[in-house]
């Protein structure tokens, strides 16, 4: 028996449910896999792992799960989760990373349904949860650069219910407010106090154009004073610093 | 040459919820014992996940510790990996030991890293268990040699429980014979677990009081125990809960013949705060002190 074999071929069967035919494992390390899995303590151990990894998601991202709970229920939203893991590889130790590809994962289920609420929020929490694990790409000077570049974590999010109630009553487990036809924007960015604030339309135009860099001078001629608001906000960074972070 | 290190008394796991609990109970708290992991963050550079301290939650473990002791004891590292362990978690222990003194530190006697078979690099979660081999020790006294040359403090290993049976082993060898085995070739400490040795020896049905006796414990440092929950006829291990009787018979047995001993934490999980309550965290911290006092070490 390898250490290294049996160690792959018990994380596998743990994490799969099956003794992976791609691996090198002795007749050895076959005869007792086989033994293992049909174990009260191989189900406990899958068990555990399984309640890490919901718990993973859980706590990093919390939006998203309380709106699927107040759409679906707990039993719902672990129904949701427990999915997600039964079709999903782990491949990170870590939790952001993790809940990164639920809320992507949960995105794609979701999309051309008529669920614009939860794939809004889920696209909130997903821009705020980048925020947190990319560094910031500040301006360092105080004037207006030749050239401007949206930040590369910032972005949009556009909402059909007033999310900053919405927001208010998930949170507070309060009534949730009635859709009025309206869109809302809020923008996602380091620079911005707490990560997010609500965006106007013209802010959202401007963010819109600056996907791909340009000349400051048309930026300002077109839009005025926001311009230069955003870039105090570092919504938008000087386009030769884009991808060096501080 | 390791640093010889001096009793520290009864120590609790610190973690930012329970920080209110460490503050409000600081006069019987002799030391703190962190995870750097839960201080931790996630960082995206140049496309690839890394592991940094969060300035926040690193400035109030700091300011936790500032007036006592800290151990640490870690969860990341993947001593037990045979495809390899954790490098960047090394430096994760280089950052903290450069802003705090540490009198040692430890790790789960376990694996987390393994391979698919497309050799991508994997995580398990939760450590799964080592087996009973001779192996197995040869790559932890690498792995501990080469940690005791890098940081100069004592490093410990702590037991695990496992619920998976017949673990493979060398012949005549079980969970004791590999930890007397592990502690007499190596020049490692060990972080005596109670509540995971009783719950591997309930659930499998090995009597704890029988088989105590049989461990070496000269070479324990520091013990912990704690209480957990049942699962499907199981005892899980999940620090939520008080600490049961007889784990307190084991700590009264242990606690004399361990002429090394330099301290002993009950774990918490934050979850469990809200199921224990401040008075019995009070409670189990006191009865700890009880029997640490009254044993009367000769060093």
């Amino acid at each position: 028996m390898s250490l290294e074999s049996w160690q792959d071929g018990l994380a596998n069967l743990v994490l799969h449910g099956t003794i992976e035919n791609g691996l090198l494992l002795s007749d050895e390390d076959k005869e007792w896999l086989n033994q293992v899995k049909t174990s009260p303590g191989f189900r406990v151990t899958c068990d555990i792992q399984r309640w890490w990894r919901s718990m993973r998601i859980r706590t990093a991202a919390p939006l998203t799960i309380r709106v699927l709970e107040s759409q679906f229920k707990k039993e719902g939203a672990d129904s949701f989760i427990n999915k997600f893991i039964n079709e999903n590889l782990i491949f990170s130790q870590y939790y952001i990373t993790e809940a990164l590809s639920f809320i992507k994962w949960l995105n794609i289920k979701f999309t051309g349904t008529n669920n614009s609420t939860l794939t809004s929020i889920a696209e909130f929490e997903e821009a705020l949860l980048i925020c947190k694990i990319t560094p910031q790409i500040s301006n360092n000077k105080r004037e207006l650069p030749n050239k401007l570049v949206c930040e590369p974590t910032a972005r949009v999010i556009k909402f059909y219910i007033d999310p900053e109630l919405y927001l208010n009553a998930l949170l507070y487990r309060k009534s949730f407010p009635v859709a009025n036809g309206h869109a809302y924007y809020i923008i996602v960015a380091h620079g911005i106090p707490h990560y997010w604030r609500r965006a106007s339309d013209s802010e959202v135009a401007v963010i819109e154009v600056c996907q791909e860099p340009g000349l400051t001078s048309e930026i300002t001629k077109k839009f005025g004073k926001i311009v230069e608001y955003l870039f105090r906000e570092q919504v938008l960074v000087d386009a030769k610093r884009k991808g060096r972070a501080n | 040459m390791i640093r010889p290190i001096g009793r520290l008394g009864v120590g609790f796991t610190w973690s930012p919820g329970l920080n209110k609990v460490t503050n409000k109970l600081a006069n019987i708290i002799d030391f703190l014992e962190i995870s750097p992991d839960i201080i931790c963050r996630e960082l995206l550079i140049n496309e690839h996940i890394t592991l940094d301290f969060s300035p926040e939650l690193l400035a109030l473990a700091l300011d936790a510790t500032a007036k006592r002791p800290v151990v640490l004891h870690g969860l990341g590292l993947s001593i037990g990996s045979a495809s390899g362990w954790n490098e960047q978690y090394l430096n994760i222990l280089d950052t903290f030991l450069s802003l705090r003194d540490v009198p040692w530190h430890s790790e789960h006697l376990g694996f987390l890293c393994t391979k698919r078979p497309n050799n991508q690099l994997t995580t398990v979660g939760v450590p799964l268990p080592l087996p009973f081999t001779k192996e197995v020790i040869d790559m932890l006294a690498i792995r501990i040699k080469i940690l005791q040359d890098r940081f100069f403090i004592p490093f410990l290993l702590e037991n695990t429980s496992y619920y998976l049976p017949s673990l493979p082993s060398e012949p005549g060898w079980d969970e004791i014979v590999f930890l007397n085995e592990l502690t007499s070739r190596t020049n490692c400490g060990l972080l005596l677990d109670l509540y995971n040795l009783y719950c591997n020896f309930i659930n499998q049905g090995i009597d704890p009081f029988k088989n105590i006796g049989r461990l070496n414990l000269e070479h324990v440092i520091e013990i912990h125990i704690a209480g957990g929950a049942t699962h499907d006829g199981f005892l899980l291990d999940v620090h939520s809960d008080i600490v049961p009787e007889p784990v307190w018979q084991l700590l009264e047995y242990v606690v004399p013949r361990a002429p090394n001993l330099r301290g002993i934490v009950y774990e918490l999980l934050d979850e469990g705060l809200y199921v224990v309550g401040l008075d019995n965290i009070h409670d189990q911290l006191m009865r700890i002190r009880n029997i640490y006092d009254n044993c009367n070490f000769s060093n």
